[in-house]
């Protein structure tokens, strides 16, 4: 078993749901320094939790198949990725149970054709019961964008697919840096948990 | 029988107008679905359950309804009368309890309106005694309309003959009712006798706002005068949204009250807290990622530091690891769940820290799910499953497919160290008594010590004492009347003694005779009004829906200081029980044999379980003592509701709040209060409820 000792480097910055008085959301991800990232050897992710006003840092515990499983210091809650993309998350609530993004990350990578392409998300209903969405995905744009991050201009490439079910549409973006690095992405993760924002911070 | 037409031909006037929507249904000063007083045809959502409080003219009726069904609901009551019939009757409040039943016909469709048929005090006094058929139509997705007719009480407004009796004269004359305890359902009322006219219109003005309009066909009879003055048939209300689930009416009644109506509604299909906030489970790792080494797998010691190692880590999952054995490929693991509501999510983060401390010779989890080393079930998953499903789509079905949910082949393996185990715990605890004419509402609060030791593994010794802090269940100084031996009816002066009371002290064996066969002997003081010997047996496959049970007991009653003394009463009693689950949900038990007082009979209980542990049900005795021995309600029956402490939190906990509202407590028909009942330790761990709480394995 990994040891979740080195995780505990970040822990003083942890801020989840539960503090007493929980200050408003991006308060914690202004408060990230250059000083602060360069404290952590592992490959470190911002999470910003919008619909939950929620935010932390996340380091990877575990990868299988492609996925990267990564954790709060607290050991809290966790988000899974693969090639970026969120395909997971616990102890959010109203979580991503699974996810089925083949379609979404050829398109973040600038390969996938032109036309619709499908989107699956699993999640619980009131009675732990799976629901599965099914969206209808397209690409709305796809644009160069130099981004900010910890005050640090990075080239990349953005892309934004549209995804549409009967009874909601949503917009997530991806901005991949030229080596395939996902950067920062905005992903619309369920009802309840809202826009996921990922950051790569080294 | 003119306004009726005029009614149907509005219905179809308004039919194109209409579609599909529609709006929230409110509840009536009945709990019913309707306006104020009088019924429509709608029903609420599915599993909707709630409370209303109605007060006007000196009514006051504390209704709970539950849909039963998407188009039953059922709703039981409890009413205050101010100034009865003017005291004549020697008291000048009256307290009475009813039930209802609302039944949907029909859908509203396009050009059709909803239809619903509906019984008042089904079994009570026969205060509220009535009958209707009322149709309900959206004429815009902001209107609607209702229009019915009454029969009984609700016929009492310029009542007309019966237009059944086009079926059979019969129905022209209502008889008289003939109980004198309450409790019958008197079929050979219903639909009989004068019919009357009701109706009225709903709008929903904004969002939050709406109001109402009705022609009742109640003319409180039994009210008017003493209690308020009834002047017209005409009400009118005016409807606010507080918040979600919270409503309030203020009403004008009757031409002469003003009157309002506060509800709350929830539904266990729809948690406060989505999904919970369950802490992240441990991640799949992969075999070739597992340092048997640095587990301790590879030390000298028969595996014992990697065991503990892998007890710490469960144990801050809440599982206990009850046992663990290794051979050849396949580790056999007993553990119990402390903390997940589910058993499902207890093995799926079970099998997840397995996939990490297995050496990688282990390619097979047998995962032995127990309760108090009983173990229901064994459920074999393939450690290449859980790293192939891990992030699958459907991994919730594909993981579920693919576990071998089988019958345990050994018995209980407990790791050294295990037994003797002890545990106490302080807390406080409330208890109340209700319906009680002289104090409808009474409580007893204090504090409660129970300790509970194992000293081998299925052996269990209990006990519990209580010492009341404060509270005025010792008032009650009503004498039974009970014609039979009073094994129930004298639970007050049980009440007036004390204050420091002895409720159980229990020695249990629990056991396997063979396969699919559970057992169960206790010995000590059962309950607070019984000691003796209690004994068990339990069939129930662990793929089988479909469970037989027997069970027999002889016990002595109990002093009333609740001490180590016993009362000259002593009685066989015992029970041959079918228990049967739908894939609905819903799930049924029939207890036949002898009650505590001696009497025979049956008990049937209909609960709806949801796959969150929510229950609500009712059960109903029916004994070979007569009704009028039996007294007052004719026959014991009561509603059951189970909340899971975690729903209403969002926190993982396997605590419930459980109450069995009983409206009268009498001596027929009584059982033993037996907490340690086989049918829930066995079945929770067995096929259908594991499936029902699959959902959470990966959570």
């Amino acid at each position: 078993m990994k040891p979740l000792a080195s995780l505990s480097a970040l822990a003083a910055l942890a801020l989840l749901a539960g503090c007493a008085a929980q200050p408003p959301f991006g308060a914690f991800r202004a408060g990230l320094t250059q000083e602060l990232v360069d404290t952590v050897d592992n490959p470190l992710l911002y999470v910003g939790v919008e619909g939950l006003g929620r935010e932390s840092t996340v380091q990877p515990l575990q990868e299988l198949d492609g996925v990267t499983t990564w954790r709060t210091p607290d050991g809290t809650s966790a988000i899974s990725t693969r090639d970026g993309l969120v395909v997971s998350t616990r102890s959010l609530g109203d979580d991503l149970m699974a996810a089925d993004i083949a379609g979404s990350v050829a398109a973040s990578k600038g390969q996938g054709g032109g036309g619709y392409y499908p989107r699956f998300h699993t999640t619980l209903d009131g009675l732990s019961q799976p629901e599965f969405e099914a969206f209808q995905c397209r690409v709305s744009a796809r644009t160069s964008e130099d981004i900010v991050i910890l005050g640090r201009a990075r080239a990349s490439v953005r892309t934004d697919e549209t995804c549409t079910t009967p009874g909601r549409e949503v917009t997530n973006s991806y901005w991949r840096a030229a080596d395939g690095t996902m950067l920062r992405a905005r992903q619309w993760i369920s009802e309840g948990v809202g826009v996921i924002i990922t950051e790569r911070l080294n | 029988m003119k306004r009726l037409a005029a009614i149907a031909v509005l219905f179809c006037a308004a039919g194109s107008a209409a579609g599909a929507e529609t709006f929230e249904t409110w509840r009536n000063n009945y709990g019913l679905p309707g306006l104020l007083d009088m019924p429509n045809a709608l029903s609420f959502p599915d599993a909707d359950l709630s409370v209303t409080d109605a007060y006007f003219g000196g009514t006051n009726r504390l209704t709970g309804s539950f849909q039963i069904l998407p188009r039953v609901t059922g709703s039981f009551r409890y009413t205050r009368i101010e100034n009865f019939r003017g005291g004549t009757t020697g008291r000048d409040t009256n307290y009475d309890r009813s039930f209802s039943l609302h039944l949907k016909l029909l859908e509203e469709r396009e050009y059709r309106p909803a239809l619903a048929v509906g019984v008042n005090d089904l079994i009570g006094t026969g205060l509220y005694a009535s009958e209707y058929l009322v149709a309900t139509k959206h004429l815009t997705p902001r209107v609607r309309v209702s229009g019915g007719l009454g029969w009984g009480r609700l016929a009492s407004n310029n009542g007309f003959t019966n237009p059944l009796g086009v079926l059979n004269e019969n129905f022209e004359t209502r008889p008289a009712r003939t109980t004198g305890v309450g409790g019958e359902a008197e079929f050979d009322q219903f639909f009989r006798g004068d019919a009357a006219f009701f109706g009225g219109i709903e709008v929903r003005a904004t969002d939050k706002l709406g109001f109402a309009v009705e022609y009742s066909s109640d003319v409180y009879s039994f009210e008017d005068g003493p209690t308020f003055d009834y002047r017209s048939p005409w009400n009118f209300g005016l409807r606010y949204a507080l918040r979600d689930g919270v409503n309030l009416t203020a009403s004008y009644m009757y031409g002469s009250e003003v009157g309002v109506n506060l509800t709350f509604a929830l539904n266990p299909k729809n948690p406060p807290y989505y999904g919970g906030g369950d802490a992240a489970p441990y991640p799949v790792t992969p075999r070739g990622e597992v340092d048997a080494e640095a587990l301790g797998w590879t030390l000298d010691d028969g595996g014992a530091t990697a065991t503990d190692q892998l007890a710490e880590v469960l144990e801050a999952e809440g599982i206990f690891l009850h046992g663990l054995s290794i051979q050849g490929g396949t580790a056999r693991v007993e553990i119990e769940n402390n903390r997940w509501r589910a058993n499902a999510q207890a093995i799926g983060r079970t099998a997840r820290i397995l996939t990490a401390s297995m050496p990688a010779s282990v390619d097979t989890f047998v995962i032995v799910p127990m309760v108090t080393g009983l173990a229901g079930s064994q459920v074999t998953i393939r450690r290449a499953d859980m790293e192939e499903l891990a992030f699958s789509l459907d991994n919730f079905w594909e993981s579920y497919a693919r576990a071998g949910i089988a019958p345990v082949t050994q018995g209980p393996a407990p790791r050294p160290g295990t037994y003797p185990r002890f545990e106490y715990d302080i807390s406080p605890y409330l208890q109340p008594s209700l319906f009680d004419p002289d104090a409808p509402v009474r409580l007893d609060a204090g504090v409660q010590l129970k300790a509970t030791a194992e000293p081998a593994p299925g052996v269990v010794l209990r006990g519990a004492v209580r010492q009341k802090v404060f509270g005025n269940l010792d008032e009650s100084t009503r004498v039974s009347n009970s014609v039979l031996p009073r094994v129930r009816s004298e639970t007050n002066i049980y009440e007036r003694t004390g204050p420091l009371d002895l409720t159980d002290l229990t020695a249990t064996y629990f056991f396997k005779p063979g396969r699919d066969l559970y057992g169960r002997v206790t010995v000590g003081y059962l309950e607070r009004h019984f000691g003796g010997v209690s004994s068990e047996l339990l069939w129930k496959p662990v793929d089988s829906s479909l469970g037989l049970g027997l069970e027999a007991n002889y016990v002595k009653q109990r002093a009333f200081d609740q001490g180590f003394e016993f009362r000259d009463y002593e009685t066989a009693t015992g029970f041959a029980s079918v228990y049967y689950e739908w894939d609905n949900g819903f799930e049924a038990q029939l207890d036949a044999g002898r009650y505590l007082a001696g009497d025979w009979g049956a008990t049937l209980t209909l609960q709806r379980g949801f796959a969150n542990g929510w229950k609500v049900g009712a059960y109903a005795t029916l004994t070979d003592v007569p009704f009028e021995e039996f007294g007052e309600g004719s026959f014991d029956k009561g509603i059951l509701i189970t909340i899971p402490i975690d729903w209403a939190r969002g926190d993982p906990t396997r605590q419930t709040f459980g109450y069995n509202l009983k409206p009268i407590l009498r001596d027929g028909g009584a059982r033993l209060t037996i907490r340690d009942r086989l049918y829930q330790r066995v079945n929770q761990n067995q096929r259908d409820a594991l499936r029902n709480g699959w959902g959470r394995f990966w959570k």
